[in-house]
């Protein structure tokens, strides 16, 4: 009931926003376009397993094989450095393409091993999360130790932090990418800070951040029960009007020169995360399913 | 000749300096938020480099006054306020320490509270380019514990240099990096290069130095050139004649980059507004630091003098 009343028709929506994003950025690509598409890439790689999710997933594999025959990765990946993160996503899911050959990822190898990519000042968590994608594409990038750190350190650490912005989510969506291909160099992931930022969003009221940071506690750093019901509720209360995206974080700023964020990435990749949370098993949230018609 | 230039030059950016004294001091605006590192950037670097230059043993009566005013200055400022609030302000507190302690005195604020912060993890709640990675290193080995050091050489395999990317791929970030990673590899100076690097890879070091002041040469960037002449003069690259003269020409590009009242521009194209007396402080004061670090260490040493 829930998946028809809500959740079919947020992803319907969602499918028709993504594939104008897709379109755009490939008739007239721009940085803004390329930055829009990785923030749905980076949410959209962390469904493995959700059905609800599989539209979705299969037209942005399917676009990443076409850029990446066409050059358009590998010219993104030579343009900018700060591009070098979301081409080694786009990268590694243009594999399981229908239309993917192995000799497609031949140019970014030999760019890579020619050292002409991807070495330049990178933050570190980055830097590990670039190397797996490449390493998933067979091509071989080491980016050296972590001194006495550990990513959990680096991670749980920032609650300590007086602020936060939405670069404190892509850490987080970064860190669950590591978990996810078990690169994560045998640490267990951070609890703390993906806890205390989903309920400063449910305190906050950013909507936009809430049913990512649920759909990455549910899945990658754990939802306790207390959390999981007043997460729901809150998300309840936040479904958008129909034909309508999540509207934006508040303030949407960032710190950080190495990635960029636009409203219309932002809204469409919440929106796919709350439809997807909504369209969970019940027994996620813990909550009965009965929610308000949503067509 | 060229002795006499260097060392005309090098009291010439300290005349301006002093001149300009009043405007390295903190300004704090109510609404301080994520700008107050910005605030006090302009004292921290000028305590940068006069502990530098106390270091080399390099004195005389504008050091002796921009000093006494950066102690002012930095005894003034709620140290605790601004380390509290952003995790890359270990570096800071560090470099005021060590500020305070070349001059015989404590430093300006509650050393526990920072032992306190580094206990909790606070300053490594950050993601940050190796570089500043390096950084953090080099801050908490003045503060913490000298074992800090040992972490430098780790950071600088995840650097650029240490990725060894091709050298036509270098931005102008990418060349901070080195020029910083030399700053702490060899604290300022004081510590040869194969105290933490083996020794191939401080001769690549030092090759590429000298490779990336040419590309920088070919450029526009007085600031960065000025950074890699530091870097090359605290790395002792080799005294060849190619070497030698590559030096003095990037040597003549810091010089011509200097108006008579010893400002000196980050880029030519400001250098007409600043002869005019038109170009801000925010514009020239970095290069002007930078740069009178060079010619007074260049005059102290004159590794390469023809």
């Amino acid at each position: 009931m829930l998946a028809e009343t809500i959740s079919d028709p947020m992803l319907r929506l969602c499918q028709a926003e993504f594939k104008c994003l897709i379109q755009e950025l490939e008739s007239a690509p721009s940085r803004t376009a390329f930055f829009d598409v990785g923030a749905v890439a980076e949410v959209l790689v962390l469904t493995n397993g959700i059905p609800e999710a599989e539209g979705l997933t299969r037209m942005l594999c399917d676009a990443s094989a076409r850029w990446l025959k066409s050059g358009l990765l590998e010219d993104l990946l030579m343009a900018r450095v700060e591009f070098a993160y979301h081409v080694a996503l786009l990268t590694y899911l243009a594999q399981s393409a229908a239309s993917f050959s192995p000799s497609d990822v031949e140019v970014i190898r030999n760019l890579s091993e020619g050292r002409l990519v991807a070495r330049s000042e990178i933050p570190v968590l980055r830097q590990h999360l670039i190397a797996a994608y490449f390493s998933g594409c067979g091509i071989h990038t080491e980016f050296g130790q972590l001194g006495r750190r550990n990513l959990t350190q680096i991670i749980d650490r920032r609650v300590l932090r007086a602020r936060s912005d939405e670069f404190d989510l892509l850490v987080l969506l970064m860190c669950a990418q590591l978990l996810q291909l078990d690169r994560s160099r045998g640490y267990q992931g951070p609890r703390t800070y993906p806890q205390a930022q989903l309920v400063q969003a449910m305190r906050s009221g950013n909507t936009n951040w809430l049913p990512v940071l649920a759909l990455l506690c549910s899945r990658f750093f754990g939802f306790p029960g207390h959390l999981c019901g007043a997460a729901f509720k809150s998300m309840e209360e936040s479904i958008p009007a129909p034909g309508e995206l999540l509207p934006a974080p508040p303030g949407n700023q960032i710190d950080s020169e190495y990635i960029e964020r636009t409203e219309r990435g932002l809204r469409l990749r919440s929106t796919i995360a709350l439809a997807l949370s909504l369209a969970l098993p019940g027994e996620t949230y813990g909550v009965e399913q009965v929610r308000p018609a949503y067509n | 000749m060229f002795k006499k230039r260097v060392k005309h030059v090098s009291g010439l950016t300290l005349d301006w300096l002093w001149k300009h004294a009043e405007e390295f001091g903190v300004s704090l605006q109510p609404e301080a938020g994520n700008a107050l590192l910005w605030q006090v950037k302009h004292i921290v670097e000028l305590m940068t480099m006069l502990t530098t230059l106390a270091n080399h043993d390099i004195r005389g009566g504008i050091i002796s006054k921009l000093t006494e005013r950066a102690l002012t200055h930095g005894a003034e400022f709620d140290w605790h306020q601004l380390a509290a609030y952003d995790a890359s302000a270990a570096t800071v507190v560090a470099i005021v320490a060590d500020f305070f302690a070349c001059n015989q005195l404590p430093p300006p604020f509650e050393v526990e509270f920072v032992s306190f912060l580094h206990a909790i993890g606070f300053f490594e709640g950050m993601d940050r380019v190796p570089f500043r990675e390096m950084d953090l290193a080099y801050s908490l080995s003045l503060m913490i514990s000298p074992e800090f050091r040992k972490d430098l050489p780790v950071w600088f395999e995840s650097t650029t240099f240490g990725q060894r990317q091709h050298i036509t791929r270098y931005t102008t970030d990418d060349i901070y990096s080195v020029t910083h990673a030399v700053f702490y590899l060899t604290n300022f100076g004081r510590s040869p290069l194969t105290d933490l690097l083996d020794k191939e890879t401080a001769d690549r070091l030092r090759k590429e130095l000298v490779a990336l002041a040419v590309v920088v040469l070919r450029a526009d960037n007085i600031d960065v050139l000025g950074e890699l002449l530091l870097s090359w003069l605290f790395c002792d690259v080799e005294n060849t004649l190619l070497n030698r003269m590559l030096f003095h020409q990037a040597f003549e590009r810091l010089l011509s980059a200097t108006t008579p009242e010893g400002q000196v521009v980050p880029t030519m194209k400001l250098l007409q507004r600043a002869q005019s007396g038109q170009a801000s402080f925010a514009e020239v004061y970095h290069t002007t630091l930078v740069c009178c670090m060079v010619f007074a260490v260049a005059a102290k040493r004159m590794p390469y003098a023809g």
